[in-house]
């Protein structure tokens, strides 16, 4: 498979009247895009607004972060089996508005997290600071059921990336990245010495908002399954997940998967990067035996010499990123996991729930009760009031001057187990 | 800025083994490694005083002695309580070990010591006071102290101190959140390829050390086994003859139970890890000679050994469980014992 | 057949449901002293995220059946250390009370499809 990302490196964004990108400014036609989710009669109202890198700006509660793209050459615009027609993905030419990003909010539970501050010390410590957010704040009719609710909020902010993805179209890309690897034949009669490496993405898939979907298929209905990196790379899998605000995998991680990403830079070089499975994180203990037994039987059948398996979330899925180590390197396949971890407040805690001696080589991507602190915002989008739910109810931890301390729980790809971000723990 | 030291009778100049029955007692001068310590941190603070106290006065009246100390670091005024180095000296190692934690965790003063990796104070004292990693002989002193000077330094001054293995201290086991300058996915991505490469890489999270002892093969015939009784449940005769700790065990007792069909009414609990009420009025609940008298009379064991091995588990470091293990394991096993039955609380 | 171990109010009337009267952490212990006379876990006893540890509701299913397998008291025991240390200083949000047993309600349901798949899920 050969895929092209385009990429439009875009520098400020802006409202307009017409949504384009001229000059690497992208104007958007916030009322045009306000007319286009409401084509769903289920949404009821929406708010856009704009949140630049350095604005004392918090958006807060996330949903989905979305980036925006169009399909120029090839088959299957928008997000197939779910916004749009299937088509069989990772094939053909993308353009890409790198460098901005569709934010959605929305609080489907009034538990939810997922905070974004766009300046100072918040900003440190989430990818999407770094991102030109167009942030769509979407109220359903009243009344849906939490599953329709959910649904519909997750495909507002997908239709919104397709929206103004679009004004990429006809825009000649700064950037043209190639993603291309053959079948395994072929690559395998190309680098005969080369180790094959495959790349275990786990997602949570355990009911609503817990979720995952593979060209619209919920991940709870399926056995573990491989998909060519390029189909990730092309809006094939899409995030259902809105309670692990730190450690979830958004819509845009996915489309950028940090893991693919530098797994490619070495294909050809120093590996042969034979594949991706994606495998499920269930609720029973019988779900999560067969899907360990599963994905490591696909290693060994792919002829895997080593993995990196990243996991979502973080307590029950411990078991599984720590089963799937276990039978991978039972069979003589090298393993690097990619967790993050929770050691208290202290530090002093066992990081993990689950533990093996197997597990040798992991990368940790934080502590996820490391507390910050956040300065007050001068100008919140979304829901306020959830910035109490976030704060999480201890003795001071909103100051009088409305700044604050968090966990970074709650911190939108604070602790990216796809190592999407820089954080890490040292032993002191 | 003052700086209070600790040492033991014999780098405190006052003597050797004779002299280790020593009460604590203040100088007000730097005294042995203080006086290197004072030099190696010039004018920037000043060693005002040094505890000097036996080992066996502190390992057999440590509460006591404690309190003696803690008065002697919180009446001098000290910004930063210095003890040892202990290299490998048990005792010695103890001593430093508890009394930095103390002093850091009740006084709120920074403490610091030294030892080698296998001393037994190690664990007592590393996730409260920086403990200095040094050889296990006082040969190494000259390495030892200018590390202790520096780390000693940063305290004082409230600077934060760097990773231990830049500043040479024993991790805390404190997980602290920081950035790398490469995102999680490359630093995976290139442990790999360490990996594959079969290069030394370093994990990021640690396991912990799973020490899985390997079960022995099972008793043929019970009834012609001999089984003994050992407890870490703090079982003792009345009176506490060897005086056991209550916690952080520095030793074990063996006690002759030979005829006895039980231990109630001539044993109780010293255990300082939970209620004892129970435990007292009945010391079988913890130790259960009852039963196994009966399962001798039933014929179902061959005989119970007459003597009965006893040590209070709670805090006590696992260097000296594994020690404590060994030698009673070794004596079992001499007297040709078959099975142990093992309880703890 | 299962025994559905809950505090969730919603779910009272389900099959096999025992309620347990008090937090999220009465249902671990609950779950734990089934488990310590030889019944299984179904599903896993903690969530699958940080944030969701700070629910006031928990539903855990376990078998009627009894196993020898030590996986199950190992599993119990580390989840009640874990689920200590996850809320030791922050406490469970009990203003959205609400919204967790719904949300509760729904993975249960999910749980027990899943479980139901199998043979042995009768």
């Amino acid at each position: 498979m050969k895929l092209e990302h385009g990429h439009i490196y875009i520098k400020d964004i802006v409202l307009g009247d017409k949504t384009q990108v001229e000059g690497g400014v992208l104007t958007v036609d916030a009322q045009a895009l306000i007319a286009h989710l409401k084509e769903d009669n289920k949404v009821k109202n929406v708010k856009v607004d704009l949140a630049r890198p350095g604005e004392e700006i918090r958006i807060i509660p996330v949903k989905d972060v979305i980036e925006p793209r169009v399909k120029v050459i090839g088959e299957g615009n928008g997000f197939p089996g779910v916004t749009s027609k299937i088509a069989q993905m990772g094939e053909g030419k993308v353009h890409i508005l790198s460098g901005v990003a569709i934010v959605t909010i929305g609080d489907i539970v009034g538990f939810q997290e997922g905070v974004i501050d766009m300046w100072g010390e918040g900003a440190k410590w989430t990818p999407f600071s770094k991102t030109l957010n167009i942030v769509v704040d979407i109220e359903p009719v009243e009344g849906l059921d939490p599953h329709v609710h959910e649904r519909t909020v997750r495909f507002a902010g997908l239709r919104a990336a397709e929206f103004i993805g679009f004004a990429g179209k006809d825009v000649e890309p700064d950037e043209v990245l190639v993603y291309e690897i053959g079948t395994q034949v072929e690559e395998t009669a190309k680098y005969p010495d080369l180790p094959r490496v495959a790349y275990v993405e786990m997602l949570i898939s355990q009911g609503l908002l817990h979720d995952g979907y593979i060209y619209g298929v919920n991940s709870q209905q399926i056995l573990p399954t491989l998909l060519h990196p390029n189909e990730e790379l092309d809006n094939a899998v899409i995030s259902g997940n809105c309670v692990a605000a730190c450690d979830k995998i958004t819509t845009y991680q996915h489309q950028n998967n940090a893991v693919i990403l530098d797994l490619y830079k070495e294909h050809g070089k120093t590996i042969n990067f034979i594949g991706v499975i994606l495998t499920p994180e269930l609720t029973t203990l019988e779900g999560k035996f067969r899907t360990c037994d599963y994905t490591a039987k696909l290693c060994v059948n792919l002829g895997a010499d080593a993995v990196i398996i990243s996991e979502e979330g973080y307590g029950n899925p411990d078991s599984d990123l720590v089963m799937i180590c276990k039978r991978c390197e039972q069979k003589g396949i090298k393993t690097v996991l990619i967790t993050d971890e929770c050691s208290g407040w202290d530090g002093m805690s066992q990081p993990l729930t689950d533990m093996a001696e197997e597990a040798v080589a992991v990368i940790s991507t934080g502590n996820v009760s490391h507390v910050v602190e956040l300065t007050a915002a001068k100008k919140v989008l979304g829901v306020a009031e959830a910035i109490y739910t976030l704060a999480g109810g201890w003795e001071g931890c909103i100051a009088e001057d409305g700044s604050m301390k968090c966990e970074l729980n709650a911190v939108i790809g604070s602790t990216s187990e796809i190592g999407y971000h820089n954080c890490t723990v040292e032993l002191y | 800025m003052k700086i209070v030291y600790y040492v033991n009778q014999f780098f405190g100049q006052i003597g050797g083994e004779e002299k280790a029955g020593t009460p604590p007692q203040y100088v007000d001068k730097a005294v042995g490694p203080a006086g290197g310590f004072q030099t190696l941190i010039k004018d920037e603070a000043q060693v005002v005083g040094t505890i000097i106290c036996g080992d066996n006065y502190f390992n057999e009246h440590k509460e006591v002695a404690l309190k003696e100390i803690l008065a002697m670091v919180k009446d001098s005024g000290a910004d930063l309580f210095v003890a040892g180095p202990a290299f490998n000296a048990g005792r010695y190692g103890m001593a430093c070990a508890q009394v930095s934690a103390a002093v850091q965790k009740e006084l709120e003063i920074p403490a610091l010591t030294g030892m080698y990796e296998e001393n037994p104070g190690l664990e007592e004292a590393r996730s409260e006071a920086y403990v200095i990693k040094t050889g296990d002989s006082a040969g190494t002193m000259r390495k030892a102290l200018p590390l202790m000077a520096a780390l000693g330094l940063k305290l004082l001054k409230k600077v934060a101190p760097g990773l231990p293995s830049e500043d040479g201290y024993f991790a805390q086991g404190r997980r602290v959140t920081v950035f790398s300058d490469k995102r999680g996915s490359v630093r995976a991505v290139e442990m790999l390829l360490k990996r594959l490469a079969e290069e030394p890489f370093v994990t990021e999270l640690p396991m912990p050390v799973f020490d899985n002892v390997p079960p022995a093969q099972a008793i043929a015939d019970l009834s012609k086994a001999t089984i003994a009784l050992v407890t870490s449940g703090g079982i003792v005769p009345l009176g506490n003859p060897d005086r056991i700790q209550s916690a952080s065990a520095q030793k074990w007792g063996k006690y002759d139970i030979s005829g006895k069909k039980a231990l109630k009414g001539d044993f109780y609990t010293i255990h300082g890890g939970y209620d004892p009420v129970y435990a007292n009025a009945y010391a079988d609940r913890v130790a259960p000679l009852d039963v196994l008298y009966e399962l001798k009379e039933e014929g179902i064991i061959g005989d119970v050994y007459p003597y009965f091995y006893t040590t209070t588990g709670t805090g006590t470091s696992v260097a000296s469980s594994v020690a404590f293990g060994k030698e009673i394991g070794k004596e079992l096993k001499e007297a040709g014992v078959s099975g142990v039955l093992l309880t703890s609380t | 057949m299962h025994i559905l171990l809950t505090n969730n109010s919603r779910l009272a009337e389900e099959a096999g449901a025992k309620m347990v009267s008090g937090s999220f952490r009465d249902v671990l212990l609950a779950a734990r002293d089934y488990v310590y006379v030889g019944h299984a876990l179904i599903t896993h006893p903690l969530f699958a995220s940080a944030g969701m540890m700070f629910s006031p509701i928990r539903s855990i299913l376990i078998s009627e059946e009894k196993t020898k397998d030590s996986i199950h008291a190992e599993m119990i025991a580390n989840a009640i250390s874990d689920y200590d240390k996850m809320i030791s200083l922050r406490g469970t949000d009990e203003k959205n009370r609400k919204d967790y047993e719904r949300i509760d309600e729904e993975l249960y349901r999910v749980a027990l499809e899943e479980h139901q798949r199998f043979n042995l899920g009768g």
